[in-house]
């Protein structure tokens, strides 16, 4: 009985895709445009990367007996591209394992990443099937349900992205993705298995908008089984432009269970007798997540320049779990960016300002920062957080950039008046000529922890490069956030690991484009 | 005369009896920044504490200040005044080092004169310079309200080539005496400190510095490097025994504005302001 459910369920969404995407197609000749005469493009190439490391470990674990190590990894990538001037466009790249995680890494051949996209009726229809790609976006614009940048989407899926436009008013999307375990992945050799995929993503979205005025989105977001079992994520956003000014207002829900599972459930359940003026939040469920934002409020000031306000509120509730976007749960806060742009010089002063509640904490927090660029490529930004209730943490960059180097260093002062927690890093670059490049960057972590990092790299041919490095930490890959403006929310970061290590990468390259 | 200035050489590479902690008294906020690797970059009036041999290079006259709180010793302050002034090729100078802590005080004075040997073209020279120091070193006794305090002299020299305008290579010699020798190991009160140094500019926008510090057995080394912007600031970093170190220096017309850090391998920073100050245009004077 309930494989009959199932199976008209899937009836009832492939009809109503389909008919959606009739309705664009009706609409599609009034877009159309006559194709000008052009050629079939295709793109070849071919990459060989070799990365020979020597390791030495500070510690010893239980899978790791030993406290050095090398390794040999290399990977050939083919690559080849075709783009049919009548809107269809193929790609495959077919590639050595070894990207694949944990015990998959037998330097078999698969078929790494491929699509097949098409374009149709003026663009009104569009969209790719895809093998191994990472399709993880929609186009809200303050709730992030979809994200690439999710930690519960790590792993790259296979399936369809359509995108439909009807008129000049209305557009629907249509994500299905199929996340597909590593080892699933090597026993197929990286085709497209018509069968399995017990994680699922399916994203739906609905849209309609008058460019310069207004416009209403709804989207439904589905993730099966997998990690985080069945469960479903309804979201809608509305935004109204008046005199230049957005106003945006988003609402999304999540709730177990699947599609199915909308029509015995209501969509939003906002408690409206419960809301007050001084506490919004209570009009909300712990299911829900809503945010609301002033866009355009700038006032010109002439010589001193121009000024704008952003002004605006989120809310995410406990149970609000979403994996797939980016969401902080148990947030409510209150906030208000402010910047100021002088007419003459390139420098922005910005200032953002929050007051709310994480997980039943109060915080209040501001953060000032300085952008100035000067002539010469010479770039500096000072940022200062103050946070109720603790000390505050101060940073400053310095930029410099031109044929001759690159130098940036950043440092950040923790627990400020306190213990003055120094973090500095400074990465500099010196090409010698076209072909010969010298980095070298040193990091001090919370005035404790010292690394350093030296590489050498030799560019002979525009086809190849080579690299050697050697030090005590990867500087690239130990998630060093301090040199970014502040987040509100990235406040800690995380000290560097503790092993040496030489290395040596070469890259090979290949590649030719060619019509017809 | 001769005999006078062979003796006082002689006293600078065999070990003078001159009683003194003064091992911090080299780090000047330049050199800090650069992980100490300044010998072949020292000038001004602050090259009296490192290589009295780059006083003849850099602005005249030229004055010098800074103003440190050493990590790891509570109360502790150390600052340095510096002055230097003479002609393009000869020049003398007067510093002062002085640490203060809540239980003891080290004070180091110095007189030293250098002299431009041999002058090539583009900025290429060759340069030597020695001081005559008297340092003094003082610390709570055991009887309250009293402190013992001892006082000798001694003598540093040292000596810079650039040979060619891209490269300079120095050395410097001095003596110290560690006030609290550890002797269950059998550590010498006396050491001699030796530094060479290697800097190589590149396009008068970068610099890259090496260097050693040889002292008591131990062989330290240093690595630096100082970017000049176009703003003008002088981005600095450095790198000596597994610390981290940086700073940057603002030039302007009669005056140059200094931070520097250094970590130790304590897990303390030292923050060290100083500032430099010169009367532009004058004859002798260099840009720095």
């Amino acid at each position: 009985m309930r494989k009959r459910s199932e199976s008209g369920r899937w009836a009832s969404r492939t009809a109503f895709i389909a008919f959606a995407l009739l309705v664009c197609a009706m609409q599609a000749p009034a877009r159309a445009e006559e194709r000008p005469d052009s050629a079939l493009v295709f793109k070849w190439s071919a990459l060989y990367r070799s990365r020979i490391d020597i390791q030495e470990w500070s510690a010893n674990f239980p899978w790791n007996d030993q406290s050095s190590q090398s390794h040999v990894n290399d990977r050939l990538a083919v690559l080849g591209e075709m783009i049919h001037p009548r809107g269809i466009a193929v790609f495959a790249k077919g590639a050595t394992g070894f990207r694949l995680r944990g015990e998959y890494q037998e330097q078999q051949f698969i078929l790494d990443q491929g699509h097949l996209g098409f374009d149709f009726l003026g663009g009104a229809v569009s969209g790719r099937f895809f093998s191994r790609e990472r399709v993880y976006r929609t186009d809200q614009r303050l709730l992030k349900l979809l994200s690439d940048e999710s930690r519960a989407l790590v792993d790259r899926g296979e399936g369809i992205a359509l995108n439909a436009n009807a008129g000049a008013h209305l557009s629907m999307s249509y994500i299905e993705s199929i996340l597909r375990d590593p080892g699933d992945v090597a026993i197929h050799g990286g085709l497209p298995s018509f069968h399995g995929g017990e994680d699922r993503l399916r994203v739906l979205r609905l849209e309609g908008y008058q460019r310069t005025r207004w416009h209403a989105g709804f989207t439904i977001l589905e993730r099966l089984a997998g990690m985080h079992d069945e469960r479903i994520t309804v979201g809608t956003d509305l935004g109204l432009r008046v005199n230049g000014i957005d106003i945006l207002a988003e609402l999304a829900r999540t709730q177990n269970g699947g599609w199915g599972e909308l029509r015995s459930n209501p969509l939003f359940d906002l408690n409206w007798s419960a809301a007050r003026l001084d506490d919004f939040s209570a009009l909300f469920s712990d299911d829900d997540a809503f945010a609301a934002e002033i866009q355009g409020l700038r006032f010109g000031t002439g010589d001193l320049g121009a000024v704008a306000l952003v002004p605006g509120y989120r809310y995410t509730g406990y149970a609000f779990t979403s994996f797939e976007g980016e969401f902080r749960r148990g947030l409510r806060e209150s906030y208000l960016v402010a910047w100021w742009k002088p007419a003459e010089y390139d420098a922005r002063l910005t200032v953002e300002a929050a007051d709310g509640e994480w997980w039943g904490q109060d915080f209040s927090r501001i953060v000032g920062s300085a952008r100035m660029r000067y002539r010469g490529g010479f770039e500096l930004e000072e940022s200062i957080l103050c946070t109720a209730g603790e000390r505050s943490s101060a940073a400053i960059s310095f930029i410099d950039d031109n044929a001759l180097s690159r130098i940036v260093m950043t440092a950040r002062i923790d627990d400020l008046g306190g213990g003055n927690l120094l973090s500095y890093l400074a990465r500099g670059t010196l090409n010698f000529g076209s072909r010969i490049s010298a980095k070298s960057a040193l990091y001090l972590y919370r005035s404790r922890l010292n690394r350093y990092n030296v590489e050498i790299e030799f560019r002979p041919r525009e086809r190849f490069l080579f690299q050697a490095s050697f030090g005590s930490f990867v500087p690239w890959d130990d998630g060093i956030q301090f040199d970014r403006s502040f987040d509100a929310y990235s406040l800690k970061f995380y000290p560097p690991s503790n092993d040496r290590f030489i290395s040596f990468f070469t890259r090979i390259w290949f590649g030719g484009e060619g019509t017809r | 005369m001769k005999r006078r200035l062979l003796l006082f050489l002689a006293s600078c590479l065999f070990g003078a009896r001159a009683e003194a902690q003064l091992n911090e008294s080299a780090d000047v906020a330049r050199s800090q920044a650069m992980g100490g690797a300044l010998v072949s970059l020292a000038d001004g009036a602050a090259a009296i504490f490192m290589n009295p041999a780059g006083i003849v290079a850099g602005a005249n006259p030229a004055f010098y200040l800074d103003y440190a709180e050493p990590a790891g010793i509570r109360g502790g302050r150390e600052s340095r005044v510096a002055f230097a002034a003479g002609t393009l090729n000869t020049r003398g100078a007067l510093g002062w080092y002085r640490f203060g802590s809540e239980s003891e005080s080290d004070n180091l004075l110095a007189v030293s004169v250098a002299h431009r040997l041999v002058e090539g073209t583009q900025g290429s020279f060759l340069s030597f310079g020695a001081s005559a120091t008297a340092a003094g070193f003082s610390e709570e006794s055991a009887d309250p309200g009293e402190s013992d305090s001892r006082w000798a002299g001694s003598g540093d020299a040292g000596i810079i080539l650039k040979p060619l305008p891209v490269v300079a290579l120095a050395y410097s010699v001095g003596n110290i005496m560690d006030a609290r020798p550890d002797e269950t190991r059998g550590d010498d009160a006396w050491r001699r400190v030796q530094r060479w140094g290697a800097s190589y500019f590149w396009e008068d926008r970068i610099v890259l510095s090496f260097a050693t510090t040889r002292s008591a057995g131990r062989t330290t080394f240093h690595y630096g490097i100082g970017a000049t912007t176009a703003v003008p600031v002088e981005l600095m970093a450095g790198f000596s025994d597994g610390c981290v170190s940086g700073g940057a220096r603002w030039t302007g017309s009669w005056l140059q504005g200094m931070i520097a850090f250094a970590a130790d391998e304590d897990g303390g920073v030292t923050w060290t302001i100083a500032c430099e100050a010169y009367i532009p245009g004058r004859p002798g004077t260099e840009t720095p």
